[in-house]
């Protein structure tokens, strides 16, 4: 049985009797409640944060009149606060200047369905978890101190689980809940070698289940799954490594034939390079580096063995840290080719600009909490458009590259119309179709309509496993990735710079 | 909402519960907001948006317990659940909130006034387009103006009296060509023109031509650089604070020692919480310590380090007024631990104009903004990303653009610093401090 809403018949009945009150004031209004059930560890550098307990609800109210909109955030769920806000929008709506073409809603699709999700705990047992993240992460920071004698591992951690609920209606009778649970877990470890010198690293967990997904229960209690100790083992290891990593200087950079990029750099690469170029908003405001403000594909955006999509993985729900089932206008969230063989196919869209680019809407309006809903990526990610150079193993994609570099991991990304920008926590250089030293931290740029022309091959199945928070004046989920590794060619367009 | 109202029920609360201590922050704000997308005014409204943190103690533990509804049996249900195995508290007490320091300048009504007048607002962004416009230089432009009141409440247990303020708040914002912006970010009204003129000025002052680093000939060179105070603010709250923190200096991860030169002699560095109109000013910090100032670099030279009340009862020294509700990703303000936090950031006018330290540089850069900074080694101070929004200099001039994505620009924001070699005498409000230009040396990679 799917899921409902906590106490949704009540919700359900104010939003009602608020609609029914904005029908007697304008042509359309619609109502997004989101609310949040969390509970949270940090285990920061000088303290421990227990939040078991974090509640938090907002209401997002749109009204249309003769082609103009406005849109108004409301703190609390109660009809008053409802009316007010319709009477605030109201007023809002006669100082509207009429936009250049007026707004349009596309039509909700399946609009007679009203229940999506996954089950979410209600309740959850905030002390025996936290006690199992504290000395899982502690234990294994221990065990590898001993393994390197004079480096000190200090990781900082953070973890929460909640529950999501949604409900949408309209004043055209739709009513649509979701409800999800979220789990994510960042570690950040710092190391300080014996002769001082300091590396960090950030390594990310995520997904659109339970919080069962970092810390299960066994006949013994709870403890870390093993997903979540092979993850911070891995990075605590690799940031020990980087004290005795070098650094590349940018002659030698150039002199590189080959990139290859770990998912987690991929994704994010892909995420900001392309992904924001295909948010409708972006391509209608003339800030698309892909995409002409009238919604022509400027040129190629890839090679042709590459394919880009957003969403969730075909029919996969419990994957990706993005992934819902309904966006936050009620619109079923697609899986979208955004470009095939290299060529742009699609963008993210809102109701709004669905009917602006006269398309369908596919589920990417998302709002941070009662913002307003904007197209929104939820899982970016790469899948090779041929299984040509396509390879089981890192070893065959690396052996034929004469010089070239491993990049792993980030700490996040930026875009801007036309150039983007991403880290690199670790790298490792490639001589001769072997992996031979370890590399600094680095930065990553590419010019958007270049970034991935020049791929080459992959390896390995696609995951979508890499997780972010995007900001576009609202944070959200995002989930990214593609193949395990991506190879591109160096190139003019993409530059590379190594810390120290 | 009244915010005093409701902290008597909170109290009752406490009572009910047999709480040994508990503070509660509460925030409760309007905000209006006209965004413009080329032609395009959009009107938006954020009604009563409530939030608040209740931190309780009881039989030496402390819990936290955000929420956004007013609602307290709400409030007891979360407090019951915090309390069950909460962590020993850093201290015994909360703050007691007394002797309050003068009134201290949050609140301009002229800005209450223009929110309940929507139509005045909405003109000012139809004059900035259409300016911006008049100029003919315009392929794309996206701006904001924000007005806003936010009504904010702190109190503990033992408190005689609460720390409260109503603080208002303007910003406008314009984004050319996505080239350059320019923004205003204040407590206190700004003069009309200056926002109608935001887009047009930026529109003017940009040049027609970019460049590489290559056509420059400067890829892998050090060159000289002239920080935008956008960007030294930026540089100072994200990597080189982490080091001024009492909590970094505990887990020995900072750089700093007190009394060394660890900046320029040309840099006098503090902060502010009680600086009239500034954005953190309020009487207290977030945990109840008195706002004030603090003169953290004198000369270069570290004077002193920042503490909220649990890394000072760990020092046993008094907090500096540092305790700030700080959030990170997802957080919200109210949801966010209190963390040792710079306030406002200030640095001394130096004795360059500003026109004669670029005059000064044959070729060299000013930086007003990385791509992606959010993602430098705050351990380090370590960062190496593309340049954003900046100027290439060439023989005393702001020549060109950077071409998109071309320019990598690397270095170390504590040594960088500690390079500078001219400070200017011109400052400007970035928001959150006031700061001079700075000429110091980074690397294009």
């Amino acid at each position: 049985m799917l899921p409902a809403i906590i106490d949704e018949p009540k919700i359900r009945a104010v939003l009602d009797q608020a609609l029914r009150y904005a029908r007697q004031r304008v042509e359309y209004a619609d109502i997004l409640y989101e609310s949040i059930l969390r509970f949270e560890l940090q285990q920061l550098p000088d303290r421990l944060l227990q939040k078991p307990f974090n509640a938090k609800a907002r209401v997002q109210i749109r009204l249309l009149n003769q082609g103009r909109k406005v849109e108004i955030k409301v703190g609390t769920l109660s009809l008053a606060s409802l009316k007010m806000g319709i009477d605030d929008g109201v007023k809002l709506l006669s100082l509207t200047p009429t936009p250049p073409k007026p707004v349009r809603l596309a039509p909700i699709p399946n609009p007679g369905r009203v229940r999506y999700g996954i089950a979410a705990p209600r309740f959850f047992p905030a002390q025996p978890v936290f006690s199992a993240l504290v000395n899982g992460v502690n234990k294994i920071a221990r065990q590898i101190e001993r393994r390197h004698p004079g480096v000190e591992i200090k990781p900082e951690f953070w973890f929460f689980s909640q529950r999501e609920e949604k409900a949408i209606a309209d004043s055209q009778g739709i009513f649509k809940t979701q409800v999800m649970p979220r789990t994510f877990f960042q570690l950040v470890t710092r190391v300080k070698g014996p002769d001082g010198r300091m590396t960090q690293t950030r390594a990310r967990l995520g997904s659109p289940l339970p919080y069962s997904y970092i810390v299960e229960r066994t006949k013994n209690g709870y403890r870390l799954t093993r997903r979540a100790t092979r993850h911070i083992r891995t990075w605590m290891e690799k940031t020990v490594a980087l004290q005795n990593a070098t650094s590349i200087p940018t002659e030698e950079i150039q002199s590189l034939t080959h990139l290859v990029l770990h998912y987690t750099t991929l994704g994010v690469f892909v995420h900001e390079a392309l992904g924001h170029n295909f948010e409708a908003d972006i391509v209608k405001a003339g800030n698309s580096g892909i995409i002409d403000q009238d919604g022509k594909p400027r040129g190629i955006v890839a090679a042709e063995m590459v394919n880009i999509f957003d969403g969730p993985l075909p029919g996969r729900y419990d994957e990706g840290f993005g992934t819902e089932f309904i966006d936050d206008e009620g619109v079923e969230v697609k899986t979208k080719q955004l470009a095939e063989n290299g060529t742009v196919r699609g963008m993210i869209h809102n109701r709004e600009t669905a009917a602006y680019f006269n398309a369908e809407p596919n589920g990417g309006a998302f709002s941070e909490m009662g913002d307003r809903r904007i197209p929104r990526m939820s899982n970016t990610f790469v899948v090779p458009a041929t299984r040509k150079n396509w390879y089981r193993t890192l070893d065959r994609l690396i052996s034929d590259i004469p010089r070239g570099i491993i990049l792993e991991g980030t700490s996040g990304g930026a875009v801007s119309k036309d150039g983007m920008s991403s880290s690199v926590l670790i790298g490792y250089l490639i001589e001769n179709g072997r992996i031979t030293r370890t590399v600094k931290p680095a930065n990553f740029s590419a010019q958007t309509l270049y970034a991935l022309r020049y791929v080459d091959g992959f390896a390995g199945p696609v995951t979508i496993a890499d997780v972010g928070f995007c900001g576009k004046g609202q944070t959200k989920y995002v989930g990214d990735g593609g193949p395990l590794w991506t190879r591109i060619k160096n190139n003019e367009y993409v530059s590379l710079s190594v810390q120290g | 909402m009244d915010l005093f109202k409701f902290s008597f029920q909170v109290r009752k609360t406490a009572k009910k519960l047999l709480l040994d201590d508990f503070e509660l922050f509460l925030t409760v704000s309007r905000t209006f907001n006209t965004r413009i997308e080329n032609k395009e005014i959009t009107l938006e409204m954020n009604d009563e948006i409530f939030s608040g943190c209740l931190r309780v103690i009881k039989d030496g533990r402390m819990g936290y317990v955000p929420f956004t509804e007013p609602n307290p049996g709400l409030i007891e249900l979360g407090v019951r659940t915090v309390l069950t195995k909460a962590p020993p508290a850093p201290y015994a007490r909360f703050a007691v909130i007394d002797h309050l320091p003068e009134a201290v300048e949050t609140f301009d009504p002229r800005i209450a006034q223009l929110l309940d007048q929507p139509a005045e607002i909405q003109r000012l962004a139809r004059d900035l387009v259409h300016r911006a416009y008049e100029t003919k230089r315009i392929e794309t432009i996206e701006g904001l103006i924000k007005v806003g009141v936010e009504s904010r409440l702190l109190t503990t247990l033992h408190s005689p009296e609460a720390a409260y303020a109503e603080r208002t708040s303007f910003s406008a914002f314009a984004e050319v060509n996505t080239k350059d912006f320019d923004f205003v970010a204040t407590r206190k009204m700004p003069e009309p023109e200056l926002v109608a003129e935001l887009g047009a000025k930026v529109a003017r002052n940009l040049p027609t031509t970019e460049t590489s680093p290559e056509a420059e000939g400067l890829k892998g060179k050090s060159v000289p650089v002239i920080l935008d105070p956008v960007f030294s603010e930026e540089m100072l709250r994200r990597l080189v604070a982490e080091h001024l923190y009492a909590s970094t200096v505990q887990e020995g991860m900072s750089r700093y020692r007190r009394g060394e030169q660890v900046m320029s002699q040309f840099i006098t560095l503090w902060d502010d919480g009680t600086a009239p109109f500034g954005e953190t000013t309020f009487p207290v910090d977030d945990e109840g310590t008195p706002a004030r100032k603090n003169l953290i670099i004198e000369k270069g030279v570290l004077r002193m380090f920042l503490y909220d009340r649990t890394t000072a009862a760990r020092d046993g020294v008094e907090s500096t007024g540092n305790g700030r509700r700080r959030p990170v990703l997802i957080e919200e303000e109210h949801e966010a631990p209190v963390r040792c936090t710079i306030n406002d950031i200030f640095i001394s006018p130096g004795e360059t104009a500003l026109a004669q330290m670029i005059q000064g540089i044959d070729h060299g850069l000013l930086v007003k903004m990385l791509l992606g900074f959010h993602t430098a080694n705050r351990t380090t101070g370590d960062f190496a990303n593309t340049l954003y929004f900046g100027r290439v200099i060439r023989n005393g001039e702001l020549s060109s653009l950077p071409e998109p994505g071309r320019w990598s620009i690397k270095g170390n924001a504590l040594e960088a610093l500690k390079s500078v070699v001219a400070v200017s005498r011109e400052i400007r409000s970035v928001g959150s401090g006031i700061l001079p230009w700075l000429k110091t040396e980074l690397i294009v990679a």
